[in-house]
């Protein structure tokens, strides 16, 4: 059985692939068990990704667990991906949960299913996906929940979600006549990924061939990590809407308690999620001639004062309190907290190209995945921005990307194993063609790149560089001298990833220590061996240039750093 | 006694490994594409045509990968990018189209080995050589207007005067290849035509295979010049069996030789039955599935209609309807503005929309009888003979996504 896994932020989707009865590959999304808000069991294509550990100890997962938040918030993780990598922790009481335990009960979940589903068929792979600008340690610990899940270690393999979404996008091409490709890959093409979900923007430029069967897809940049998603288009529409709402009722918001902020704030985002679903809705109908018509009202019960208030939001206005998301700020960007307040889709496109030399221009295709990208706007602006590269949205944004993982371990497993296997029957297979495998069977080939540079810090200076951002994986390197002992005792070792070592934005992901079998000399040169296998799995070892103590190995120990996490940053707050 | 048993062992030991071969052959061909073919592809107005022209394609791409040195996969292509029914065949259908070309046909292993010499098996060849005969038939028809019996009695009488009595597949492959086109001998002149168009490759491949043949001995002494040579009427049944003057034993293996034939294509085809009951079960299961799907669905969705009707988010609308129809709770205008407008909301996000404008509202139409029902909704049924009538607009046009599900209603003066 070949199973992918969207591990996703808000929703995790499973998908398996299989060979039909024409032949041809083919995913499906394959139904969820969990239980219901009053404890039914159901199966459901989306297994929200949300935790809730009720007061007997017993945790759930799913719809339950994300009804239950509304009603016990202090007892209830969701987001947790955001914080993969980081050492951060969820304490409930006595029980602690780290994000890859999070994760853990959520691909268990999964599994869980599988084997009830299909059991007594086994599980060739599992391929998990993760965003592509996740670094190695927020891999590592993806593929560490997956191991804790139960899922066998050499089973699993983790892939960037928007080559996955690519992936899916391309086996559906297969299945149509040349003529009504929307994708035409004879000849090398640059595709931009651009996958923008209800918190993150993930993007990908990757070159792709399709001669004869085989799909080469190379990655040639992938943009950084970026907070910027469906999320922020409605806090800004529901900024808008508080700033109507104070100036009609003469309401002066600083003297409004600090949680009753937080509860109108959200009502107000929760209400602007839905006028862009009404709205996406209608457009996607095509009822154009009635855009300028277009309008969504509801009243919000208790929203103030306890008193229920009527709102009401045109897509005009929707969309000009979200326009200067689209738009680069016409200010220069000079610390975080300017980027954050000029958060647009144009910077990390931009971003991403520069970073890596690529000419805008040289895009020929934008592909739009994510659940965000369906908003009609989007695919807009793109379209403006690449005028000489075609737009092309995938139509099952939300499943697209567990589809292709699936596909993905279908090909990685049995196409390769076959034709290893025909290989080795016959050293010239033309003469004696393999029957297993089928002329319509492709063969993937992926090469990607780190997202960021690896930076090391030993002695709390600059920290250097140990491995570029543009380096293609798997790779192992040795660096000799990389630097010397500070203290007798132990090494503490800091890892970050950015682009330079000069970065603004370059984040700490986490701190190890190796502590010495016996003391070693201050100033002993110490070296480094690295190695990155091709899930992105980073292994370090610091030789040490002693005759007593030999290698620490940096992936098996790691200490604890202040956790980033406050409560209050679950809380959406729109002011 | 001990002798006979042993015997008997070795004999069963050697049935079963030739069974075995068998299922594991008809497992490689996993299915008999032509018949899956046949099975789905819906756009096929005559099959002998389709599979003559596959045929002939087939022939005509596989002599030009021969002369260009292309891959096989280039045959693939060749064939469905020049067959009639292009734009007939669904993007399933090519797939399957594609299986049979390399499964059910022959020209991959005449490009493989960059023709037929290097080619091992004669049998092979043998075989192929019975589809470009009956293609070069069909090319050199003078006379389109033949009846179905007499194409059928003519390519199999020529064919076997060219390869021979003796050859005992000579039968069974020119059967096969007239049982395949036989459907569309009705339209030989199509078949003319489709032939003609690539009669140069056809000729080349054919010579080709012939001179493989003879240069191999192929040929049995017995046969006859001449592809033109058509009129001898065949000796059905009898094409495999010994001259006279041969003696009873030699009789007597033929037989056995023949029943090994038949028993052989038994085990096939029950293999095939075997592989479509599968098939069956599977699309069983899938229409089972797909039922419990659709039985699920209006549950599915009306329950997620009543929670989002009963949602935090839009105030509880139905607890808060209980309690108003029942009594319990006094309501107020401002609750009953509150309760219709999220109620509307909520069908939005179900993609209900309602569409009046507000200068729309009680506007003074005229409507012409014919509309009525129509275009718009009324509050009564038409009494008298009237052509026309004053009305106004008093409720909205409803649509589920783009779907018009009521018109606008008008109340008639």
């Amino acid at each position: 059985m070949h199973v992918g896994i969207d591990l996703g932020t808000t929703n995790t989707v499973l998908a398996y692939a299989r060979r039909n009865r024409y032949g041809i590959v083919e995913p499906s999304v394959v139904k969820i068990m969990q239980l219901d808000e009053y404890n039914n069991s159901i199966q459901e294509e989306l297994l929200p990704s949300v935790l809730f550990y009720d007061f007997h100890g017993n945790i759930f997962i799913g719809r339950k667990a994300k009804y239950m938040k509304y009603y016990h918030p202090d007892r209830t993780v969701y987001n947790s991906k955001r914080y993969m990598g980081t050492s951060a922790t969820f304490e409930f009481g006595d029980k602690k949960f780290t994000p890859v335990d999070v994760a853990a009960y959520i691909l268990n979940v999964c599994k869980r299913t599988i084997d009830v589903y299909y059991s007594g068929t086994p599980l060739e792979q599992v391929t998990i996906t993760v965003p592509a600008s996740f670094n190695t340690d927020q891999i590592r610990d993806t593929r560490n929940a997956a191991l804790k899940a139960g899922f066998e270690e050499d089973k699993i393999r983790i892939i960037p979600e928007p080559t996955a979404a690519f992936i899916s996008f391309v086996n559906d091409q297969f299945e149509v006549l040349g003529s009504d490709r929307r994708i035409d890959l004879s000849t090398p093409r640059r595709v931009l990924v651009f996958d923008l979900g209800g918190g993150t923007c993930d993007i990908v430029v990757m070159e792709v061939l399709q001669k004869d069967r085989i799909i080469k897809i190379e990655e040639l940049a992938v943009g950084r990590y970026s907070e910027l998603g469906g999320a922020d288009f409605d806090r800004y529409a529901a900024s808008y809407l508080l700033g109507k709402f104070l100036a009609s009722q003469k309401i002066d918001w600083e003297e409004i308690e600090k949680s009753e902020r937080s509860r109108m704030a959200n009502k107000l985002m929760a209400f602007c999620e839905k006028a862009k679903e009404s709205f996406s809705g209608q457009m996607m109908y095509n009822l154009s001639g009635m855009k300028n018509n277009l309008i969504y009202t509801a009243e919000i019960p208790e929203f103030w004062r306890g008193k229920p208030q009527h709102f009401s939001i045109t897509l005009e206005e929707y969309d000009e309190s979200t326009s200067s998301l689209y738009y680069l700020p016409d200010r220069p960007i000079r610390t975080m907290e300017d980027y954050e307040k000029c958060k647009n889709i144009v910077t990390p496109i931009y971003e991403t190209l520069r970073m890596y030399d690529i000419e805008k221009d040289s895009i020929d295709y934008i592909l739009l995945t994510g659940g965000m990208s369906l908003y009609y706007k989007i695919k807009q602006r793109l379209k403006e921005l690449f005028p000489h590269g075609e737009v092309i949205s995938i139509h099952d944004p939300m499943e697209a990307v567990a589809k292709g993982a699936a596909i993905f371990s279908f090909y990685e497993v049995e196409i390769k194993s076959r034709r290893k296997e025909a290989h080795k029957k016959s050293l010239n297979p033309l003469m004696a063609p393999h029957q297993d495998i089928h002329d319509s069977d492709v063969e993937i080939i992926t090469k990607t790149v780190l997202a960021e540079s690896i930076l090391i810090d030993v002695e709390e200076g600059l920290p250097r560089e140990i491995i570029s951002k543009n380096q293609a994986v798997p790779c192992k390197g040795y660096i000799k001298d990389a630097f010397r002992v500070t203290s007798p005792s132990g090494v503490k070792i800091d890892i970050y990833a950015g682009e330079s070592p000069y970065d603004s934005k370059m984040r700490m992901q986490k701190s190890h220590i190796g502590r010495f079998t016996s003391p070693v000399n201050v100033g002993t040169p110490l070296d480094i061996e690295y190695e990155i296998d091709e899930n992105k799995y980073l292994k370090l070892r610091v030789i040490i240039q002693d005759l007593h103590n030999t290698t620490i190995e940096l992936d098996v120990e790691s200490l604890d750093v202040e956790p980033n996490v406050e409560k209050s940053s679950y809380q959406h707050d729109v002011r | 006694m001990q002798k006979a048993e042993t015997d008997g062992v070795a004999l069963q030991s050697r049935d079963s490994k030739r069974s075995a071969e068998v299922k594991e052959a008809s497992k490689r061909r996993s299915i008999n594409h032509r018949f899956e073919i046949k099975r789905v592809v819906k756009d096929v107005d005559n099959f002998g045509k389709f599979f003559f022209e596959l045929d002939v394609l087939t022939i005509a791409g596989t002599y030009q990968c021969i002369i260009q040195k292309q891959k096989s996969n280039f045959i693939k292509n060749f064939v469905i990018e020049r067959t009639s029914y292009k734009d007939k065949i669904a993007r399933e259908e090519r797939d399957l189209i594609f299986k049979y070309l390399d499964h059910d046909n022959f020209g991959f292993r005449l490009i493989a080995n960059e023709g037929p010499r290097n080619v091992e098996k004669t049998r092979y060849l043998q075989d192929a050589f019975a589809v470009c005969y009956a293609a070069l038939y069909f090319v050199e028809m003078d006379d389109n207007k033949r009846d179905v019996n007499s194409i059928h009695d003519d390519i199999k009488a020529g064919y076997l005067s060219l390869i021979g009595r003796s050859y005992i597949y000579a039968s069974n492959d020119i059967n096969r290849v007239i049982f395949r086109y036989r459907e569309g001998f009705d339209l030989s002149e199509d078949l003319c035509s489709i032939a003609a168009s690539h009669r140069d490759e056809i000729k080349a491949l054919y010579q080709m295979i012939y001179d493989e043949l003879e240069r191999r001995g192929a040929f049995s002494s017995d046969k006859e010049d001449g592809v033109t040579d058509r009129q001898e009427k065949p000796k059905i049944e009898n094409d495999t069996l010994p001259q006279s003057g041969q003696g009873p034993k030699k009789y007597e293996e033929v037989l056995q030789k023949k029943l090994e034939d038949y028993k052989l294509m038994l085990e096939f085809f029950e293999s095939q039955v075997e592989e479509l009951k599968e098939y069956n079960s599977i699309l069983q299961k899938e229409v089972e599935n797909l039922l419990q799907e659709r039985c699920m669905l209006p549950e599915r969705t009306l329950v997620k209609l009543f929670n989002d009707l009963n949602s935090e988010q839009f105030g509880y609308l139905l607890d808060r309807i209980y309690l108003y129809a029942k009594g319990l709770e006094p309501i107020t205008p401002d609750a009953v503005r509150g309760i219709f407008t999220n109620i509307l909301a909520v069908l939005t996000l179900h993609n209900f929309h309602a569409f009046l404008a507000e200068d729309e509202y009680k506007k003074a139409i005229m409507v012409k009888k014919e509309e009525l029902g129509a275009e718009y909704r009324c509050n009564t049924a038409l009494i008298d003979g009237r052509d026309a009538y004053q009305a106004e607009v008093i409720y909205p046009e409803w649509r589920y996504g783009n779907k018009l599900i009521a018109t606008k209603f008008v109340r008639l003066k």
